[in-house]
């Protein structure tokens, strides 16, 4: 299979590049240091330390995925390296799929590192590790299908740091598109209601990725939630890669 | 004999800045090459070279015309199957090392995992890069990454081989190694296309060749018939002439050029040598050398880039 090929040099490129191995460092550095602030927890240790573990998780995984994600395309177009792939009976897009899919299991491979160690600090800190904060992990996991598809959209036509700017802006409003619906709806405005109902649609839904103060307080979330979650992050990841697959078959090289 | 590349008025623009300006790269190319011949793609920098083979190989898309490559068009994924390709400066991936890449490659071109073990040894021997196959690329010399660069143009044993400047940076060994690769690909029964500066290699090793110039071909041929066999010149080495002498040879030959003890004097024809002759023999001067030059592919090169620029002057 062609395009494993490249979903496994993919992994090999991204787990030996110095970026991934600093930020998963970090991240397990941030989750230790939950037990320097336990005196300030006022005797929430608990919590206060597994919002800290899920959080490191989320956002140290986000950050490989737009730092490395948005360079992923980019750098073979600079360095010329994709000439002697794409050159090969390979299809343009079989590139650009095998891109997000190898970048999808270094992801794998870096929540995996972090929720172990997550755990090992839940049990070495005698705290409860229960099975259900790996609910969180879960769509942390399939938040990263979005927001790696959309670093490697940018990656197809725009620098690193451009990318890396819209990816993460995008990451934001994605947080935020419930709020811009709520907002449209309380406006007089026609245009304005039209306009947020677009961009609520048109721009990632990612709050509902986030389910770690339920998981954390121990609320009970119905399944049906989590596999919606799921199917909206494999379709609209699907969505995103389409297009860069498309810009990317239609560039001059 | 059949065509491996044709190309049919091939045009090729490229935009800048919001498509306001547009560069012609290249325009109505017609190009023939024939199977199993070693054809040389000469022109000056920036004269359509390596966009003829970008669209050759499928990096880039024509904007008029067309390009065949043995019998479909260029954009056609399967046809890249037959085709081996090396871009000038290759870049791989530093942090494989020659084995991880050709195995990455294989894989790529759809061989058999069964299969890519021997190819990779034997391609590893011919480019004689044993020593370095566990050796990451970040530290290869520009001659190592060229030996990676035709291992991997060769690894699914295309019938098409094109190269553009494969010559580029390579010290006189690495050259004759190379040319001698190119050499043996012929006689598997291969076609070789190559782009090139280095007119010397051109003239050892093509059948034919095809000289370009702002995107325009300006000449093809095969090289017996371009170059043909008539001696061009004659150049005399010539030792005792005195100052006044050579004024007198300077009215024969409008090429005399003296140093310290001795004259070159180059002239057109034997009746030129033997007036010559007879000066030197009164004055008695000595003949060191006498070599007769036929026209060389540089001569022509030249003379044919210095034709194009009269006519656009």
């Amino acid at each position: 299979m062609k395009i494993i090929g490249v979903i496994l040099n993919t992994f090999r490129e991204s787990i030996r590049d110095k970026v991934f191995i600093t930020i998963i460092i970090f991240a397990i550095l941030v989750m230790v240091s939950g037990k320097v602030i336990q005196p300030l927890a006022l005797g929430e240790e608990a919590k206060v330390v597994k919002d800290i573990g899920l959080n490191s998780i989320a956002l140290f995984s986000t950050l490989i995925a737009i730092l490395v994600g948005g360079r992923l395309v980019y750098k073979e177009i600079e360095k010329r390296t994709l000439y002697l792939i794409i050159t090969r009976p390979i299809h343009r897009w079989q590139f650009i799929v095998g891109k997000y899919f190898g970048l999808l299991l270094v992801l794998f491979e870096s929540i995996l590192i972090m929720t172990c160690a997550f755990y090992l600090i839940l049990i070495l800190l005698n705290i409860s590790a229960s099975l259900n904060l790996l609910l969180s992990v879960l769509l942390t996991f399939f938040q990263l299908w979005v927001i790696t598809a959309i670093a490697i959209l940018f990656s197809t036509f725009s620098t690193p740091i451009t990318g890396a700017v819209f990816t993460f802006a995008l990451y934001f409003i994605g947080h935020l598109t419930r709020d811009l619906k709520t907002f449209g709806a309380m406006s007089k405005s026609g245009l304005v209601k039209t306009l947020s109902d677009i961009m609520y649609y048109v721009l990632p839904n990612l709050a509902n990725f986030n389910i770690k103060g339920e998981v954390v307080h121990n609320v009970t979330i119905a399944p049906q939630i989590i596999v919606l979650t799921i199917a909206y992050a494999i379709v609209y990841s699907a969505i995103i890669v389409f297009a860069s697959c498309i810009i990317f078959q239609r560039k001059d090289f | 004999m059949g065509m491996v590349i044709v190309t049919e008025n091939l045009t090729k623009d490229y935009h800048t800045g919001f498509r306001a300006h547009t560069i012609r790269a290249i325009e109505n190319l017609n190009l023939e090459v024939e199977v199993r011949e070693i054809f040389g793609f000469l022109g000056p920098n920036g004269a359509g070279k390596t966009t003829t083979i970008k669209v050759l190989v499928g990096l880039t898309k024509p904007t008029r015309g067309r390009a065949m490559v043995l019998g479909k068009s260029s954009t056609d994924v399967d046809i890249k199957k037959l085709i081996g390709f090396l871009p000038e400066s290759p870049y791989f991936y530093e942090y494989l090392n020659p084995v991880e890449y050709l195995k990455l490659c294989a894989q790529l071109s759809g061989i058999a995992r069964a299969e890519q073990q021997r190819r990779i040894e034997k391609l590893i021997n011919l480019v004689r890069l044993e020593r370095f196959v566990k050796m990451p690329m970040r530290g290869f010399s520009r001659g190592m990454l060229q030996r990676v660069g035709i291992a991997q143009a060769l690894i699914h044993d295309p019938e098409l081989v094109i190269l553009d400047e494969p010559m580029g940076g390579l010290d006189p060994i690495g050259r004759r190694e190379f040319r001698d690769i190119i050499l043996k690909l012929k006689e598997q029964g291969k076609t070789i296309f190559f782009s090139t500066h280095i007119l010397a290699d051109v003239e050892m090793i093509c059948d034919r060749v095809g000289i370009i110039l702002n995107g325009k071909l300006i000449n093809t041929g095969r090289l017996d018939e371009i170059l043909g066999s008539e001696i061009e010149t004659f150049e005399m080495v010539v030792r005792g002439l005195d100052r006044k002498m050579v004024k007198v040879i300077e009215r024969i030959s409008n090429k005399v050029i003296p140093s310290e003890d001795k004259v070159l004097i180059e002239v057109k024809t034997e009746e030129e040598v033997e007036r010559i002759m007879v000066i030197m023999r009164e004055v008695g001067a000595k003949l060191l050398s006498l070599i007769p030059r036929r026209k060389t592919l540089e001569d022509h090169f030249i003379s044919e880039i210095q034709k194009e620029r009269l006519k656009e002057i």
